[in-house]
């Protein structure tokens, strides 16, 4: 199970890393390190998951599967990185993949309820969410946000998410989603830009 | 996803992204002048707010055990690597002389009770120099072999004798994770004595098995196999017989 540096492809640990102390541990043959990373980090990825997929349950899901991926791959891991850019990145992907295929089951159950329904079946589609908030008018204002979120283009929702949740800065956004740090900032803008827009149409005058 | 947006920000639209971030420069502030951000900042607030509504779950547990890292079940361990199905557990118990429903108990005491239990063995078979590649069926079947003696003759489901190598450093690895499956189980209402009629005529070898006086909420069993192999100590807590 021990690597040698050049397999992993990594010039040395870090100092002073935790997370590459744990994984070199992992890598040398004691996996049960692997769950002080798990720990670290799990509460962070599942909230980013759950900013993209708003669902609970699926949010779970796919943080689970993000961190069985990155412990599967781990060899491939650069000790020199910042796990948590990796996990992250790792965790957005799948939850592009889970909207994709999601779009595609709504999209399959829009076109079966079109074939002989009224608008009301539609309007479901989009109301079966889950409000924690008992506070109506909390309740209220976090549907608007969340529904706001739910109608950004998913990769304007992924910067969003990053910088607004996990206060991440540009460039390491621009790492995860490898795009150019302008990018970044033009997706937020975007982001922004419409969420403030949709909240203002919705604000009480 | 693969292609990203190019739209650009003039050079205020990203000024004003930096400053709401709060990370604006001189020539940022100097640009936008007196421009508002609260409301974008109040934005970030309320966006913030609405993201961490839902509480987060601890997956460590379930991430572990899918990459089997830790959570083994040892009795299903057990079972599985040893072929212990119902059929020869029957068998080997007849064979041993031990009733088949005491048998039977401890198994299901085993799969019952242990459940997800700390994966021992990678602990255990660096401490007696064994090779953590060996299975724990294969360390399983030659102590056994090796404990019982000559005077038992192997089932069938005994494999096709094993490197015998280190068949002590086996059986003590073995009756190691044992105790230590049977310290962590905690067997409760007479489950020491199913594991002690169970494992006694299982071993056959020189076995000296002790009480200890430990007062009346826990029950202290020392048990030696040999010069050889470690010295196991079961303790039991008696829960709810005190009045």
């Amino acid at each position: 199970m021990a690597m040698t540096d050049q397999e992993r492809g990594s010039g040395g640990l870090p100092p002073d890393d935790p997370d590459a102390l744990m994984i070199q541990a992992v890598l040398d043959g004691d996996p049960e390190a692997y769950r002080v990373v798990v720990e670290r980090y799990e509460r962070r990825i599942y909230y980013v998951v759950y900013g993209m997929v708003r669902n609970p349950e699926d949010a779970r899901d796919i943080a689970q599967d993000a961190f069985v991926k990155a412990f599967q791959n781990l060899h491939r891991f650069r000790l020199e990185s910042k796990f948590y850019t990796w996990i992250c990145r790792i965790a957005m992907n799948l939850s592009i993949d889970h909207l994709r295929k999601r779009k595609h089951r709504n999209h399959a159950e829009f076109d079966d309820m079109r074939g002989g329904s009224d608008g009301a079946q539609v309007v479901r589609l989009h109301s079966k969410r889950d409000d924690p908030s008992e506070n109506v008018s909390r309740r209220r204002m976090f549907k608007t946000i969340m529904d706001a979120v739910d109608d950004l283009p998913d990769d304007q929702r992924q910067v969003l998410v990053l910088r607004e949740l996990e206060d991440m800065p540009y460039k390491e956004i621009s790492e995860i989603l490898g795009i150019p740090e302008g990018t970044v900032m033009s997706r937020l803008y975007y982001a922004r830009r419409r969420l403030q827009k949709v909240l203002a149409e919705h604000r009480p005058s | 996803m693969g292609e990203y947006s190019t739209l650009e920000l003039t050079p205020e639209q990203s000024a004003k992204t930096r400053l709401v971030d709060g990370i604006a420069t001189d020539g940022d502030i100097e640009l936008l002048g007196d421009v508002d951000v609260s409301a974008a900042v109040s934005l970030r607030d309320d966006l913030r707010w609405a993201l961490l509504q839902s509480d987060a779950p601890s997956i460590a547990a379930q991430v572990m055990a899918r990459v089997g890292a830790v959570g083994a079940d040892v009795g299903g361990v057990v079972r599985d690597e040893a072929g212990l199905e119902d059929a020869v557990v029957a068998s080997v118990m007849g064979r041993l002389g031990v009733d088949e429903g005491v048998g039977s108990q401890l198994r299901g005491a085993l799969v019952q009770e242990a459940g997800s239990a700390p994966s021992l063995w990678a602990e255990i078979a660096p401490s007696v120099g064994a090779e953590a590649p060996m299975s724990l069926g294969d360390m399983l079947r030659g102590a056994v072999t090796e404990e019982v003696g000559n005077d038992f003759v192997p089932s069938p489901w005994f494999a096709p004798q094993r490197n015998r190598w280190a068949m002590g450093a086996a059986a003590g690895a073995v009756f190691a994770a044992a105790a230590a499956l049977l310290l962590y189980v905690g067997l409760a209402g007479g489950g020491d004595q199913v594991a002690e009629a169970t494992m006694g005529p299982l071993l056959e070898a020189p076995v000296d098995i002790e009480e200890l006086d430990a007062g009346d909420n826990q029950a202290v069993q020392v048990l030696q196999f040999g010069s050889e192999a470690p010295t196991i100590i079961l303790i039991e807590d008696i829960d709810g017989e005190a009045p």
